[in-house]
């Protein structure tokens, strides 16, 4: 008998909780149909870049495969998706392109509401653009095509149409009341064929991203260029073989950066003008006093008031620091991109570790010389020979109100780049921008 | 076609879900949130490297940073120990006892409560604490004495019921 053991035994949480301790398996389903990213809650803010990018490729090259195999295999049971039977197969253009082929469904909410409102009676080439004139065919064994049923056609709502294309999306009530596993992710597709609309799922234009998660996952080309959400959409019917001139009139304008669900920071600073985005909640305490258009000191706090970042820029807040990383040198580089707002390619967002007991992690925007070398150093990125500022975690640990970076081990440090924390710090960093002020 | 890294994963979720989930429940406070956060874990386990350690290991090691995340402040893991004070002290029969264990908890060190948790919640192995915490299985045995240990002397020296079932 162990007294210690059975006392505490007492207190555990789970003896006392009568909730059930979800299905695995259903559990499975739902992170497999379900998008990695995203929240109604405005702090989530906008994913970092590269981690987005991470998601999508896991998500399209490797999860969503796992659906729709493990439904094939029998490893998932397919009855149990109600009207969702299995994902769609990938598409061949899933690994080239990263956009995703997504599952059969789709949950409209306010934010995915596209801006501009189409007017109240649609039609194209003819036919009215109403739910009732749409059929779809799942993408299960037995692909037969059929109309919404109509107890069911209240749970979607007519996007847009034109040119015998038709976008639409299912309401957040739908996705509960039909039992579907999709997330909230996208909007649906159909093309007018013998006189109705069909949505055929085992096709890749059957489904778009909506106008919230191409906000949320911002990619960046290849020469550094931020793509906005409204040419992530483009792209996407583009590579789906949709006309994007179209894009427009089926899904509508988009979200301006207003609209995000966070919001944005800006300030003139010497000729210049600093901007960057966060999440609603953040607050932007700005440090700075004297005259208007000086050297600019801000701190960004979370929505616990825990300060999660500080800005200098220019004057005598802005230091000059020379951080050794690499194999040889006390900070290991864990993650490096680049940061599109800075027209400077050498400018980065790097986030690492301090070596020491225990590590302490920091993220900053930093310029990195000799990247991949035994040493390299981490400097201040300056413009027009301004030093420049921004991090997280550089503060002592026991600042009191600071963000505490502080890990047992290297792993750890990583899986921290999964949490919506890292994202939104990510993010706020990620999308600083300095532009000469004009006029 | 599965391939074999595909079944592995299935396999593994399905084989220590409900050990990650309940490891997280223990200690969020929000079953929803525990959900996304259990989802969480896997999707990292997804995009990181296999490792050789144990998978519960792994797995938990993962959960705990997740965890610590959502209460990464120090006023909000105050505000989890007061919910679980609360908790506790209302939803258990013999509750001044149990509040009495849950007080004593709560003075300890976070590395010791940290180890009991794991222990005597999670019910996890010397081997499994050893690999979730990074030590020896020799250095978790001495962690979890010392954490007992510590775990006594904060008992109310009054409160017979306790001392009773201490043998004491």
């Amino acid at each position: 008998m162990d007294p210690i053991k059975n006392l505490i035994e007492g207190t555990d949480p789970l003896h006392a909780d009568s909730a059930v301790i979800p299905d695995g398996e259903t559990a499975l389903r739902r992170m497999l149909f379900e998008p990695a990213a995203f929240s109604d809650d405005a702090t989530v803010g906008i994913a970092s870049l590269d981690d987005a990018r991470r998601r999508r490729r896991a998500k399209v090259a490797g999860l969503v495969t796992i659906a729709a195999a493990a439904v094939a295999a029998g490893v998932l049971v397919a009855g149990n998706l109600g009207a969702l039977t299995s994902a769609p197969e990938p598409a061949s253009t899933v690994g080239a392109t990263e956009s995703a082929t997504p599952t059969p469904s789709a949950t409209a909410s306010a934010a995915a509401t596209p801006t501009g409102s189409a007017p109240a009676v649609l039609s194209t080439n003819g036919v009215a653009c109403t739910v009732a004139n749409i059929d779809q065919m799942r993408n299960d064994r037995q692909q037969v095509r059929g109309p919404i049923p109509a107890s069911e056609q209240k749970y979607y709502s007519v996007l847009g149409c034109a040119e015998g294309w038709l976008a639409y999306a299912v309401s957040d009530d739908g996705v509960s009341n039909l039992q579907l596993d999709g997330g909230n992710a996208w909007y649906l597709i159909a093309k007018l064929q013998d006189g109705r609309f069909f949505t055929d799922f085992t096709q890749v234009w059957s489904s778009v991203f909506t106008w919230k998660f191409h906000a949320l996952n911002n990619d960046v080309s290849q020469n550094g260029q931020q793509v906005t959400p409204q040419e992530a959409m483009d792209k996407e019917f583009a590579d789906k073989g949709i006309p994007v001139e179209l894009r427009q009139r089926l899904v509508g304008d988009g979200p301006t950066p207003a609209d995000t669900g966070g919001a944005s920071f800006q300030q003139a600073s010497q000729g210049h003008i600093v901007t960057f985005q966060h999440p609603g909640a953040f607050k932007v305490q700005s440090g700075t006093a004297g005259q208007v258009d000086g050297p600019l000191t801000l701190q960004v706090a979370d929505g616990f008031d825990t300060r999660i970042a500080s800005l200098a820029f220019g004057g005598p807040a802005a230091v000059d620091f020379d951080i050794s990383c690499g194999p040889q040198g006390g900070f290991e580089i864990l993650e490096s991109v680049p940061v599109p707002g800075l027209t400077d390619p050498s400018a980065r967002l790097v986030y690492g570790v301090f070596t020491g007991e225990p590590l302490r992690g920091a993220l900053l925007v930093a310029h990195v010389a000799d990247a991949g070398e035994q040493t390299c150093a981490l400097t201040p990125f300056r413009v027009d020979g301004l030093t420049l500022n921004f991090d997280t975690g550089l503060a002592q640990p026991s600042d009191a109100g600071a963000i505490d970076l502080r890990f047992d081990n290297t792993e750890v440090a990583r899986g921290w780049t999964a949490s919506p924390e890292y994202n939104q710090i990510a993010t706020v960093l990620g999308t600083l921008q300095v532009t000469p002020q004009h006029g | 076609m599965l391939s074999e890294r595909e079944l592995a994963f299935i396999a593994l979720h399905k084989d220590n879900y409900p050990r990650v989930y309940s490891y997280i429940r223990r200690r969020i406070d929000d079953a929803e949130l525990a959900q996304e956060l259990a989802a969480d874990v896997f999707r990292v386990v997804w995009q990181k490297p296999q490792t050789t350690e144990s998978e519960i290991a792994w797995l938990l090691t993962i959960a705990r940073n997740l965890v610590g995340n959502a209460y990464r402040a120090r006023d909000r893991q105050q505000a989890l120990q007061e919910k679980l004070r609360f908790a506790t002290a209302t939803t258990f029969e013999g509750s001044d006892e149990n509040a009495a264990v849950h007080d004593a908890m709560a003075a300890l060190r976070e590395k010791d409560r940290d180890i009991l948790q794991l222990a005597y919640w999670d019910g996890l192995t010397m081997a499994e604490i050893a690999g979730v915490l990074r030590c020896t299985e020799s250095a978790a045995k001495v962690r979890l004495h010392r954490a007992r240990t510590a775990f006594r002397k904060h008992l109310p020296a009054h409160s017979e019921s306790i001392t009773q079932k201490m043998g004491a």
